[in-house]
């Protein structure tokens, strides 16, 4: 093992191993995550993008074993690395008492929609303050209290809205609320699914800069689940984009926003207008998302794809380095990437310029 | 606080428009009560004239006031809590006889909705957790089944397997052996209530439950799938925790609100199965004097039954108001 | 008692129609959903055919049968024999023809006043949800008040004062019992209305009436028909209930009036089982029949509530929340 090997490893704090997890219905088997590999160290932000169905919120609630019947993970291991220690432990393998002791302590989620994730008939400090109890038997009512309404300070709610409904709290407060009771415990793990997409813009921006401001303070790893890249961009230290169930990249966010290797990653950062720069005809990504009952063979993405070319079909692309040996931990799912069948990988130009043209209706599929 | 005063405004209205209703039925009736009346009376024994001008009296029929002047001698009468005389029981006046016979209602109805409301709500929290399981698969179209069969028809039955075949339980009605023990607080007479009120609770219990479980059982599916349930799950509580606090806290609500509702449902159950078991409550006063055409007594005691409904609906309000926080909010159609 | 009306279909149209569409093909979409919903889910036909039942007995039983219900004889009370199927009662009559008959009474009275209902209760919602300021505020306080008013000690009083015989009941029941299903319509037609559809309606200088009826109400089938079934049973049951209090026409056979004479002869004091066993069945059966119904349709309009038939699945490692 080399010293950046070794280090790597204490740094992981979680990781997901060859995931899979089907929805069994009766007019077909759902493939909602195949094959999911993926490594999250601690403090870091990882982004996990992809159009709606790709499977990303079913990955999140599969890592918190949250998934309802017919959901069902068939197999995987997701290897969770606690605070310092060297052992991991198995979350899918954990009895329903170790896996309560996790819940919450290392590993919280923050839903999408705060209205329908808080309890309606309660109000917002008892459902802080109720985590406490159930973890914390030796914190008294007293000191419980104070931590709730540390925790609503710290997030930018006045205390005395401790004693209110969520009803009775904006959107923007409800989903920081959400974010005050997720970190109750000071978790290790903060898995958040889109959780500003119902908000506008200005809630959305505020609710955004109190997350890198609580992790810097905190220190916890965030999973970032969203349709909406530019975003990622902004927040995340590393992005893996999924599509039909399958990651099909993974890179830092830099390298993401200045060199995008899938033709799908590069659809999804162009179907956003640039605030500046000369007007450009937007192209989108043509076509729609597979159903996932019958996921096209080869490349899921090919259908869709402008450069597609004949092993797509055919062969499943997997994951690999873009450039041949090199271990920064950028991958790919891409043939064109692979020697074995294109000898020259395309550049961002090269993307730009069949992605124009199937604007112009030039290239057909 | 503007809930609460919109909501006694709304009742006050109720027990006006039922007290009208009261007033007004036996008045807009075709035909003269009065006359049947002394017809049936007849039978029984000689009218005197001065019996026939208290009747005619009693039913404001002889006095030269108009309608709308009696409408508010009756209220008056009411506001002094005067019901009239019952002619079954010349001259006994009717909230005399109301007063002793709806103790025995009471007690009958509280601990028969008590009962069935607790457990109904209980088994359809359990039944709807364990899903699928086999209690679920047993219980749920038994209990679909149950619902169905009619209230006396089912007391009915209970009274013929139970009392007549079996002779486990007393035949002939009453609230309890009035010919072998007096009232007191001794073991005999208390064990006596028992026994009579023992099959009209039970079908009471049996015919109500049904419906309470069925609708929680719902109710609790439908809130099983909220975000707030997987929430609460997340964050590592306790089953049970989940289950009540988060999922059942929630699911109730309907229930309530249906309680309120079946309120009216259920006295008129209570009715029937006082009728069936010669029951001497309050619904059994109500035959009675049908029966009878014990005007008097039937107004009276419909009064008396309607103010009790509304009673019990405001409480079922205000304990909505209390444990669902959002009603209490202004909130526009 | 009746507390299972509560849990009927809320907001939730089951059968949701493309708004703006031709008559007939509305028409045509909402048969072929009682058509698909009867043959898909096993409540439902299993409870249209306990109804269709009935229904065929009481239009045909008395035809085949020809005899008279009232006719009374000398056997006096006797238990079932191979001459009287049901026995007779205390004056003679043969319980299976008051039966057969009664089953005529019975269930056509009972549907009737169940449309009647349905019809008032749906007039009722429409108007107040679609017109809304005073008329919605005037209609909703009668329909919360005939609410909260308790329904059979009215009817009963009722129904005392007024002159014995099938009418009055069907009268009174109808009129203590419209408001439950007149506050679900009036919600619904609340939500249709603010829909697009009926504002281009408007928009469009279409008519008032030919709005409610043409545009919205058929919308809302789905919930009518819920409605009915739910009101149905608790109109038979209620009618059945009055007329063994004697308050209905004694005179003609009927479920209910069968086991008022028995209850008068005292057939329970005298163990005579055959006589008000069978009424009685029928009430629950016919009941049952359509609580399925209620049910079924609970389930097609809301697929949580759907039996989850679970999948087999082998040899695969479980990690299950």
């Amino acid at each position: 093992m080399t010293d950046k090997q070794a280090d790597t490893q204490a740094n992981t704090l979680l990781e997901v191993k060859h995931l899979n997890v089907d929805y069994l219905a009766s007019n077909g088997t759902v493939h909602a995550v195949t094959d999911v590999n993926f490594v999250l160290r601690r403090g870091e932000i990882l982004g996990l993008a992809g159009e709606s169905g790709s499977g990303k919120s079913t990955l999140a609630y599969a890592i918190t074993r949250l998934l309802r019947p017919p959901a069902m993970i068939t197999s995987g291991e997701i290897l969770y690395y606690p605070r310092g220690d060297d052992d991991s432990c198995d979350i899918l393998q954990l009895n329903s008492r170790q896996l309560r002791s996790i819940r919450w302590n290392d590993l919280a989620i923050v839903f999408q929609s705060a209205m329908n994730a808080l309890n309606p008939v309660m109000n917002v400090g008892a459902q802080i303050m109720d985590v406490l109890r159930a973890h914390r038997p030796e914190m008294g009512p007293d000191s419980r209290k104070k931590r709730a309404i540390e925790l609503l300070q710290l997030v930018g709610i006045a205390p005395d809205r401790l004693r209110s409904y969520p009803h009775e709290l904006s959107g923007g407060m409800r989903q920081r609320a959400i974010i005050a009771i997720a970190l109750a415990l000071s978790p290790e793990i903060l898995i958040m699914d889109e959780p500003t997409t119902a908000l506008d813009v200005v809630v959305q921006r505020e609710i955004l800069t109190e997350i890198i401001r609580l992790r810097e303070q905190l220190g916890f790893a965030v999973i970032f689940i969203t349709h909406d890249l530019s975003l990622l961009l902004e927040l995340a230290d590393n992005v893996a984009i999924m599509y039909a169930g399958r990651l099909v990249e993974q890179a830092s966010s830099r390298d993401l926003h200045q060199h995008p290797r899938h033709p799908y990653s590069y659809g999804l950062l162009n179907s956003f207008p640039a605030l500046h720069g000369p007007l450009r005809r937007m192209s989108g990504i043509h076509g729609s998302p597979p159903d996932l009952r019958a996921v096209p063979p080869g490349c899921a993405f090919h259908p869709r794809c402008p450069l597609v070319f004949s092993p797509c079909r055919t062969d499943l692309p997997l994951l690999r380095p873009p450039v041949q040996g090199e271990d920064n931990g950028r991958l790919v799912a891409c043939h064109l990437y692979d020697p074995r069948y294109n000898a020259e990988p395309p550049s961002t130009t090269d993307l730009a310029r069949k992605y124009e043209a199937l604007v112009e209706g030039s290239v057909t599929q | 606080m503007r809930h609460l005063l919109r909501r006694i405004l709304f009742y006050a209205c109720a027990v006006w428009v039922a007290i009208t209703l009261d007033f007004f039925i036996p008045r807009l009736a075709p035909g003269d009560p009065v006359a049947a009346l002394i017809g049936k009376m007849s039978t029984k024994g000689y009218v005197t004239p001065a019996m026939q001008q208290t009747l005619s009296a009693e039913f404001g029929l002889n006095t030269h006031d108009s309608l709308l002047a009696q409408y508010f001698k009756y209220l008056g009468n009411l506001l002094h809590g005067n019901l009239g005389n019952s002619i079954q029981y010349f001259p006994t006046p009717v909230t005399q006889i109301i007063a002793q016979d709806i103790g025995w209602s009471l007690m009958l109805g509280a601990v028969a909705v008590f009962i069935s409301f607790t457990l109904g709500c209980l088994f359809g929290i359990i039944v709807a957790w364990r899903r699928n399981s086999a209690l679920d698969t047993i219980l749920s179209p038994a209990m679909n089944f149950l619902s169905a069969i009619p209230y006396f028809w089912l007391a009915l039955l209970s009274l013929f397997i139970f009392a007549y075949l079996l002779n486990w339980f007393p035949l002939t009605g009453g609230s309890y052996d009035a010919a072998n023990i007096n009232p007191g607080w001794s073991f005999d007479y208390i064990g006596s209530v028992i026994q009579y009120a023992f099959l009209p609770a039970l079908t009471l219990v049996i015919s109500s439950l049904a419906g309470w479980m069925l609708t929680m059982r719902n109710s609790m599916i439908t809130t099983l799938s909220e975000d707030y349930v997987l929430m609460a799950k997340a964050k590592g509580l306790s089953e049970g925790r989940v289950m009540f606090r988060y999922a059942a806290r929630n699911a109730i609500l309907p229930n309530i609100t249906g309680f309120a509702i079946a309120i009216g449902a259920i006295v008129g159950g209570q009715l029937l199965t006082e009728m069936v078991f010669s029951y001497p409550g309050i619904g059994y006063a109500l035959f009675q004097a049908v029966g009878e055409q014990d005007y008097a007594m039937v107004q009276g005691v419909f009064l008396i039954i309607t103010l009790a409904v509304l009673g019990a609906n405001f409480l079922a309000d205000m304990l909505y108001a209390y444990l669902d926080p959002r009603v209490r909010v202004e909130r526009s159609a | 008692m009746k507390t299972q009306e509560i849990s009927g279909p809320a907001s939730a149209a089951p059968f949701a129609l493309q708004p703006g569409d031709p008559i007939y093909a509305r028409v045509l979409r909402v048969l072929l959903m009682i058509w698909h919903a009867m043959t898909t889910s096993r409540k439902v036909a299993i409870g249209s055919a306990i109804v269709a039942f009935f229904i065929l007995v009481g239009l045909f039983g008395p035809v085949i049968m020809n005899t008279d219900p009232n006719a009374i004889s000398t056997l006096f009370i006797t238990p079932p024999t191979a001459a009287h199927w049901l026995g007779t009662t205390v004056v003679g009559q043969d319980i299976f023809t008051q039966l057969i008959y009664g089953t005529r009474t019975s269930v056509f009275w009972g549907l009737g006043t169940g449309v009647l209902v349905t019809l008032l209760s749906v007039m009722v919602g429409l108007v107040a949800g679609y017109f809304g300021g005073w008329i919605d505020d005037v209609l909703t306080l009668l329909t919360n008040v005939s609410l909260v008013l308790p329904a059979l000690p009215l009817a009963i009083v009722l129904a005392a004062y007024f002159p014995r015989g099938s009418l009055t009941i069907c009268l009174v029941i109808v009129f203590t019992n419209w408001a439950w299903q007149a506050r679900v319509l009036r919600a619904q037609t609340l939500s249709m209305r603010s829909r697009e559809f009926v504002t281009a309606a408007r928009t469009s200088g279409e008519h008032t009436w030919r709005i409610i009826f043409v545009e919205i109400f058929p919308n809302e089938i789905g919930i009518v028909v819920a409605g009915f079934v739910s009101t149905t049973i608790y109109v038979i049951l209620t009618w059945t209930a009055l007329e063994f209090l004697g308050l209905g026409d004694r005179t003609i056979p009927s479920w209910g009036s069968i086991l008022y004479w028995a209850q008068q002869a005292g057939a329970l004091g005298g163990g005579l089982w055959w006589w008000f066993i069978p009424p009685g069945a029928c009430i629950a059966l016919l009941g049952a029949g359509l609580s399925l119904i209620n049910f079924g349709i609970d389930e097609i309009a809301d697929p949580r509530l759907r039996r989850e038939r679970p999948v087999k699945v082998k040899n695969i490692k479980k990690a299950v929340a």
